[in-house]
């Protein structure tokens, strides 16, 4: 079951309703809406602090960060791969951006520039690695994340230069009170999940996921399909940069530490496996993983007991074993 | 079905190349800097291509039936701190802690083996999974600061001499001619050979695949928790992140050497080769007095054109 488009699931969708045939289609990935409202009515009755509004808003706000990078992640991983290297690009650009302009506001925009153009090749990087060498996706985004990384630290061992204050609206400033990285990350779920349900590139990318040499036998350019996936991660990777060097005023070459991880484990959780996948079950599982470490934090947990208990997500997460299409 | 590479002109061509490379690194060093063959450079380095040589070897077992171990940066880092908190620098506790230890690289291969192997989940997921939990575990036990002594005995393994020839490289070189042997001669070499090329066909000839993948996991971690006490005994302290960038300086000498990441080729010379110019690569870094984390960088792109290289021999022979 679970094809991607068939006519039997539109005429379906007529019948049944928006919202049960996209639980019906989804059926394995939509598992997390479940763990996810599980997770925050447990919390809402049994911890007081976690019920304010701010709590609430807090969360959604840190979710960002995470939110950004899986998205992108997820477009790879439903391609068949992984990327590993998002977490030393994030870092390689926060470095970057603090770094060069330094506080002088007239260098904001074409280091922006700069820095989305760098982040962009490393994807460029990885997609020729994956499909004009024939590298196992691990393994190129393996060896870029260590190139990256090695870059990142010649550059820069410590947080380096800093930010103008005008640059702190990417992370604070509101639109009507609502926070705008929320709107940002809004837009940029809506057109993720327009681009892989009705755009052709979308099918394509599903497609390659499920099986490459069909794609190829069928016509379908597979190098640049994945050449643009991977290239699509990495920039949202350096929003992401944007996002957090907005957020501390200053860039960090170890931020990116442990966002591959995460980013996977959220991409499991929404049910995204090779060929299948749905950006919002992902987004799905960045709010439970947030909310998860929000409440440990309420319970005053130390972040080693966290960092440990993340892991052991993400081996339990695949223990049910991953199931292709 | 296909040959060990030993029986085809590629392979020997492959093997040949990678010791060319090596020679001519070789060279160009003593050309460059003269000074970096002094014995005590030398002995340094052989020591230090020990405890990364041990490491690797156990890596090529997970890799030539198939898989990857990326958690053993982060189980070595783990032995590393055990072995400081358990035997608190007394040499009376040694007999019964390395065993202990070994023990626990075994349990871990485990467990990292019966989930790759019985639910059919990537290698690189799991042991990647394992590594965080691993990290987590060690940094609440120890609360971000390790503490304890590395025993003397220890410290003799990891930096110690007989005569001029340090002991870690004797470990080594014991663990290195144990493993060839078992990897050409044992059945279960053979059995783990022909898992790599193709599993199903494999297990359609009777060979017991999932035992044979859960074994290498196993041989992988003992290898690694044994490498952790020779590089406890080379730094003589107890660091969380003692081990920081085992998992890429042993895979990268695995693919260095020539066994092929999909399997089934390779083996125990390979491996040792591509230790030999890892160690190289990063020492001669810093002897030209490069910033060291040009080697990072250095290690990266040798990686990346090996396994270009290397693929392109192999696919050109299909």
């Amino acid at each position: 079951m679970a094809t991607i488009s068939t006519t039997s699931s539109s005429e379906a969708q007529q019948e049944s309703g928006v919202v049960r045939s996209f639980l019906r289609k989804y059926r394995e990935q939509s598992l997390i809406f479940y763990l996810l409202i599980v997770v925050a009515v447990a919390a809402t009755i049994f911890i007081p602090s976690f019920r304010t509004g701010s709590n609430a808003r807090n969360i959604f706000v840190q979710s960002v960060s995470l939110g950004f990078v899986s998205i992108g992640q997820t477009f790879v991983m439903i391609s068949g791969g992984f990327d590993l290297s998002v977490g030393s690009v994030i870092s390689l650009a926060s470095c970057l951006t603090s770094g060069i302009i330094d506080g002088r506001l007239e260098y904001l925009v074409p280091v922006m520039l700069l820095v989305i153009i760098i982040g962009g090749s490393v994807g460029l990087l990885n997609g020729v690695l994956i499909s004009k060498l024939h590298f196992a996706p691990f393994i190129a985004t393996f060896a870029s994340m260590s190139l990256v990384q090695g870059v990142t630290y010649l550059y820069t061992k410590y947080p380096p230069g800093s930010m103008p204050s005008a640059f702190s609206y990417f992370a604070n400033g509101t639109i009507a009170f609502i926070p705008f990285p929320l709107i940002l990350l809004v837009l940029v779920l809506a057109a993720a999940a327009y681009v892989l349900a009705r755009r052709k590139y979308g099918r394509y990318v599903y497609s390659v996921g499920s099986n490459l040499e069909f794609s190829r036998l069928s016509g379908i350019n597979t190098a640049k399909v994945l050449i643009i996936t991977y290239v699509i991660s990495s920039l949202l990777a350096v929003v992401t940069a944007f996002f957090l060097t907005s957020r501390m005023g200053i860039g960090d070459p170890n931020i990116g530490s442990d966002v591959e991880i995460n980013s996977i484990t959220a991409a499991f959780l929404g049910g995204t496996v090779n060929g299948r996948g749905s950006v919002l079950c992902t987004y799905a599982g960045v709010l439970t993983l947030g909310m998860i470490a929000n409440i440990l934090n309420m319970l005053n947990v130390s972040s080693y007991w966290q960092m440990a208990l993340r892991g052991a997500i993400l081996v339990a997460v695949v223990l049910r074993g991953i199931k292709t299409v | 079905m296909l040959l060990p590479t030993k029986a085809t002109l590629k392979g020997s061509l492959r093997r040949n190349s990678i010791l060319t490379i090596l020679l001519v690194f070789l060279a160009g060093s003593a050309i460059l800097f003269p000074s970096f063959y002094k014995l005590n450079n030398i002995l340094n380095i052989l020591c230090q291509s020990s405890y990364i040589g041990i490491v690797s070897l156990g890596q090529t077992f997970v890799v030539l039936g198939g898989g990857i171990d990326l958690s053993v940066a982060s189980l070595m880092s783990c032995i590393n701190v055990l072995l400081a908190n358990l035997t608190l620098g007394k040499d009376a506790a040694v007999p019964w802690t390395i065993p202990v230890l070994l023990l626990v690289g075994a349990g871990i291969g485990l467990v990292n083996g019966f989930i790759i192997v019985k639910r059919r989940v990537p290698a690189f997921v799991v042991t990647l999974g394992v590594a965080v939990v691993l990290n987590g575990l060690r940094l609440i036990l120890t609360n971000g600061a390790p503490f304890g002594y590395i025993p003397r005995s220890v410290r003799f393994l990891g930096s110690g001499k007989l005569g001029i020839i340090p002991v870690a490289f004797l470990v080594f070189l014991l663990v290195m001619v144990v493993s060839h042997v078992v990897l050409k001669k044992a059945i279960f070499g053979r059995h783990l050979y022909a898992v790599g090329v193709n599993e199903k066909a494999s297990h359609s000839m009777g060979i017991r695949t999932d035992g044979v993948r859960i074994a290498s996991y196993v041989i992988c971690s003992v290898m690694a928790a044994l490498s952790a006490v020779i590089l406890s005994g080379y730094i003589n302290t107890a660091d969380n992140w003692s081990a920081k960038g085992m998992d890429l300086d042993s895979i990268a000498a695995v693919v260095l050497g020539g066994t092929m990441l999909e399997g089934g080729r390779g083996g125990v010379i390979y491996t040792m080769i591509g230790v030999l110019l890892i160690g190289l690569v990063t020492n001669v870094i810093v002897y030209a007095g490069l910033a060291i984390e040009i080697q990072l960088i250095a290690k990266a792109l040798v990686f990346i054109l090996a396994v270009a290289l290397y693929h392109g021999l192999a696919r050109t022979k299909a």
